[in-house]
């Protein structure tokens, strides 16, 4: 994990303008953007199209519920 | 209407039906029968209850999730082997449905979130769908309606009427190198289209340059901030723009009201950059933009040519930069370019009434106060870029924001109103545009300590009591109320667009989510946030009204006496330019100080 | 012209992976077409958000597929004609690949859509027409003259439960084309037990009961039932082999008839639909407990040996053993390639 992903609460979001012919193509930049970053769990909360692109919000979860939370500082 | 259809509409969703119960209104007011079962129904059930009412369209809602497409691809076979399918016509509708999914499912129709009834309706008829946006284009946005120019103030009349015709004599003895280069310019633009050879023009007009612009002509060296666009990028944005082109179809920001329209500026220093936020800020409803150039562009005497970008905030204002915005624009934008400040307002003007714009922007009375020209230069230039305004039927915003630097209110209207008696005067239209702020003067003295709304309605109500205009209020709407944060920048920059919609005012112009953000250049997708928001605030708010306190008319009655009261000084002291540097539109107390760009450059005819 | 359809059990049970892998196999045989009933070529799939294989056409292969398709691979494709039909991504349209690539398919959707086209590509010198499935659907592949069906841990991880499955399959559709006995009762689709009722009398003076649409299993059943008491068991006549397939239960109709046919019935269809062959699959998409899918498998060899012992058809693992094995059990051969 990159250092100061683990202080993250939940999530991590990005939020952008994607200019791309249609949702589907906005949505496979944003999840190559996303894995490039080394996120795993990723979601696409958002994504709307219209014109030149997409406004889009994607998100990597760091953790979710059941998970061990890093900024517990377990064992630290 | 052609055949009366008989459509089935099955909610296979155990919950949603709400889209259907909708869409069934709509059909049947279009005439058509219908059968709306209960939620939950078997595909068997549906099929079977097809074939008992002879029904010739299904549609179907269901909520996607793992395994559901099983269910609605079995239907879409058991209607097939049932022999139906060529006579039933199917869709299915409901979130995550896309084209792609129903043609994997084997609908002939899917509808996502955001499908209207009438879509639906069109689909039922057999008709193409074509959203009431589309159908034809979008339509301009009708700015500057039926007003009268009539001033109901009588005093206000009398005493602007003073006040104009001090200024019309006073500036036609006086000429300046703005208004020489101006018709050099026109010269220039009527030679370039003759094909003629324009060198000796270009030559006088260089020489009333000065500084780099001079350079540019002698040297053809560029502002240390600029370059020229190369071939290849130039022809990679025309081919952008017309893909874009081919591909917008702009989405409708109002909701049931026809005012106001909805500005957004842009000005990110490089016109390929400006295209690509002009055309997010069109996809995403803007009805206009408005240019924004470089700080150093005002003064400095004289344009540049050429496509220019420029690497910090402002696009640089050339006759080729103005040109290939101009060809990105949809047919439906208004497109604005400013002229209020600087030593080149009526070349300005003139070369956005020749590149295609619907409008500028002209104040004497703040370019001088709070932009930084010269007073007297700042008269001449602006009477005459008031007369171009005129002659090319350009209407023009009388901006005053002046009252960002703490020039209060009424002393910044009556510079507005002395800019607006000389536009009606010399034949313009002017629209008055007051700004929807959070001033000093407001902080100062409370007027906005319990809300919003009270002061800056009081604004519109005193205009509207003085004189029959249009009003814009800007700019943008919501200044000094936004902080960084996306949200609540983009709620405060909605919730003042709802209060400029409640108050029936013609335009608004919005910032992005980051105007408050001064690190950096605006990004794309900030233009998209206060857009949405103000999409979302006129949805909320449709036809009603935003209900100011009794405050408001009582600050709107003090506003228009203070109006009188500093006409009546301008007035008497019978010399404009005397009377700004003297304070009366704006003092050094109140942060406003006569510019000096320019100054001693005015010489008499 | 040789019209193969290739339908799945279930979403992700390999049916693209088997058209994409014969493509490539067959390169050098002429008059290819493709098409899909569904929607093919997104890179990702649309539900499960796991890779999904894409297909590759060469130089010179027809596709028929909506309009709105056609540039959005990476092959180039002229547009020869335009059909009159339509799909929810626009106008189908029949096209020949110019420059090889990957190609999106959105196709015939229906059964009657599908002859249509066959009828369209006629004047094309199409010799195979490849049908891709959509999910589990079958019915437009009525249209086709032979089946391949597509199975894997997608639809089941008990290997038992999809062989019986397969098995079901493999009885309906190789039940023998009959010709009708006098006198014949027909009945149309018969979807809900409610409507069995009015058919119960007239059975009894019918030799064929004429099955004309879909019958769902339980209105079969009750019919069955009536027919039981009977001494002289009528002919029970199917309009083709998808109409079991889509009965609802397609392993206690293949048992029904098969008791039918041991009591002295006879169960047969009016058009042939042969079962040409069957891929198997163990790769299957999982969801964590956060609802996300990752790709998991059965165990491989289990599920090709129980499935090769267990059929009649030939079965294959399209991954292990490529497209050639499939090809040559289709009898697909590039004209080029010589046999020795």
């Amino acid at each position: 994990m990159a250092e100061g992903l683990d202080q993250i609460a939940d999530a991590l979001d990005i939020e952008t303008f994607v200019i791309a012919e249609d949702e589907a193509e906005a949505i496979k930049a944003i999840r190559q953007i996303m894995t490039g970053m080394g996120l795993k769990d990723i979601d696409v909360v958002y994504c709307r199209h219209l014109g030149p692109g997409a406004r889009i919000r994607a998100r990597g979860y760091i953790f979710r519920a059941g998970d061990r939370y890093g900024w517990l500082g377990e064992g630290k | 209407m052609g055949v009366a259809k008989k459509v089935l509409l099955a909610p296979m969703d155990p919950v949603h039906d709400i889209g259907l119960k909708m869409i069934r209104r709509g059909l049947e007011e279009a005439g058509h029968t219908t059968w709306l079962y209960p939620p939950g129904y078997s595909p068997q059930e549906i099929i079977n209850g097809i074939i008992e009412n002879q029904a010739d369209t299904v549609l179907i809602s269901r909520t996607l999730g793992y395994g559901v497409e099983e269910v609605l691809a079995r239907f879409v076979d058991l209607l097939d082997a049932a022999g139906l399918r060529d006579r039933v016509k199917t869709a299915v509708g409901g979130m995550a449905i896309r084209p792609e999914l129903a043609a994997e499912l084997g609908f002939d129709g899917g509808f996502g979130p955001g499908t209207t009834v009438e879509e639906a309706v069109a689909f039922v008829e057999g008709r193409d769908y074509i959203p009431a946006g589309r159908a034809g284009g979008k339509q301009r946005y009708e700015l500057v309606g039926d007003y009268s120019y009539e001033f109901k103030n009588t005093a206000i009349r009398s005493l602007l009427g003073r006040i104009t015709a001090q200024i019309l004599a006073w500036a036609g003895e006086r000429t300046s190198p703005g208004i020489e280069r101006a018709y050099l310019r026109r010269q220039m633009l009527a030679c370039a289209k003759e094909g003629g050879n324009c060198a000796s023009l270009k030559k006088d007009y260089a020489r009333l340059c000065d500084g780099v612009i001079r350079g540019y002509y002698e040297t053809g060296g560029l502002h240390p901030q600029t370059r020229k666009l190369e071939a290849g990028e130039l022809s990679a944005l025309r081919r952008y723009v017309e893909q874009t082109k081919a591909k917008m179809d702009p989405a409708a920001l109002r909701h049931t009201r026809q005012k106001p329209g909805v500005f957004v500026q842009y000005g990110t220093g490089c016109p390929s950059l400006d295209v690509a936020h002009i055309k997010i800020a069109e996809a995403w409803g803007a009805d206009g933009v408005v240019h924004f150039d470089p700080s150093w562009g005002a003064r400095a005497e004289g344009f540049m040519e050429g496509y220019l970008t420029h690497q910090e905030d402002g696009s640089v204002i050339t006759p080729e930069n103005l040109s290939i915005i101009r060809e990105a624009l949809q047919d439906s934008t208004l497109w604005q370019v400013r002229a209020h400040r600087g030593l080149n307002t009526p070349e300005t003007v003139l070369l956005a009434a020749h590149t295609g714009a619907d409008l500028t922007k002209i104040n004497i009375a703040y370019g001088s106060l709070g932009a930084g020209t010269d007073p007297e230069r700042m008269t001449v230039d602006g009477v005459q870029a008031i007369r171009f305004a005129a002659e090319y039927g350009l209407p023009f915003d009388v901006v005053t924001n002046e009252e960002l630097s703490g020039v209060p209110a009424h002393k910044a209207f009556a510079g507005m109103l002395i800019v607006a008696d000389l536009a009606i005067s010399l034949g313009a239209r002017p629209i008055l545009q007051p700004l929807f702020c959070n001033s000093p003067e407001v902080m100062i003295n409370g007027y906005m300590a319990d809300n919003y709304v009270d002061f800056n309605a009081a604004k519109i109500l005193a205009l509207r009591n003085i004189v029959s205009a249009p009003v814009w209020p800007g700019a943008p709407i919501g200044f000094l109320t936004q902080t960084e944060e996306r949200v609540q920048s983009s709620m405060s920059t909605g919730l003042h667009a709802a209060l400029a919609a409640s108050l029936g005012v013609e335009a608004i112009s919005i910032a992005s989510s980051d105007e408050a953000y001064s690190g950096g250049p605006i990004a794309a997708a900030s233009r998209t946030d206060t857009l949405q928001a103000v999409k979302e605030a006129f949805r909320f708010f449709g036809q009603a009204t935003i209900l100011p306190t009794p405050t408001a008319s009582k600050w709107a009655q003090a506003l228009e006496a203070g109006i009188e009261q500093v006409l009546y000084s301008v007035a008497e002291m019978g010399d404009f330019v005397q009377a700004v540097h003297n304070g009366l539109l704006g003092g050094r107390e109140e942060g406003a100080y006569p510019g000096r760009v320019g100054r001693g450059t005015v010489r008499r005819v | 012209m040789k019209v193969i359809g290739i339908a799945g059990t279930a979403k992700n049970t390999g049916k693209t992976t088997a058209i994409a892998a014969l493509i490539n196999s067959i390169t050098g045989v002429s008059g290819l077409c493709v098409t899909s009933i569904g929607y093919d070529g997104e890179a990702v799939d649309n539900v499960t958000g796991l890779p999904k294989p894409r297909l590759h056409l060469p130089e010179g292969a027809l596709v028929v597929t909506a309009d709105s398709c056609l540039p959005a691979g990476s092959a180039v494709i002229t547009k020869l004609e335009i059909t009159g039909l339509s799909t929810p991504l626009g106008r189908l349209v029949i096209g020949r690949v110019q420059r090889p690539g990957l190609v999106v398919l959105a196709g015939p959707n229906s059964e009657k859509a599908l002859r249509t086209v066959i009828g369209f590509l006629k004047k094309y010198n199409v010799c195979l027409l490849l049908v891709d499935g959509a999910l589990g659907r079958l019915a437009p592949m009525s249209a086709a003259a032979g089946l391949v069906i597509a199975t894997g841990a997608s639809r089941s991880t008990d290997t038992d439960k999809l062989l019986a499955e397969v098995k079901a399959f493999e009885f309906l559709l190789s039940l023998p084309v009959l010709p009708v006995q006098e006198p014949v009762l027909t009945v149309p689709s018969l979807l809900v037990d409610d409507n069995t009722g009015v058919f119960l009398p007239a059975l009894a003076g019918a030799n064929t009961v004429d099955f004309t649409g879909v019958v769902d299993i339980k209105p079969f059943l009750k019919i069955t039932e009536a027919l039981e008491c009977r001494s002289a068991l009528p002919l029970l006549l199917f309009r083709d082999p998808v109409r079991l397939l889509l009965c609802g239960d397609p392993e206690k109709m293949a048992l029904k008839l098969r008791a039918y046919n041991q009591k002295g019935g006879l169960a047969g269809v009016r058009s042939p639909l042969k079962l040409l062959a069957v891929t198997v699959n163990p790769f299957y998409p999982r969801c964590d407990k956060a609802g996300k899918h990752y790709a998991a498998a059965i165990d491989r060899e289990k599920l090709y040996e129980t499935f090769s012992e267990g059929l009649g058809v030939p079965v294959v693992d399209v991954v292990r053993q490529g497209g050639e094995r499939l090809a040559k059990i289709l009898c697909i051969q590039p004209e080029q390639t010589d046999v020795n």
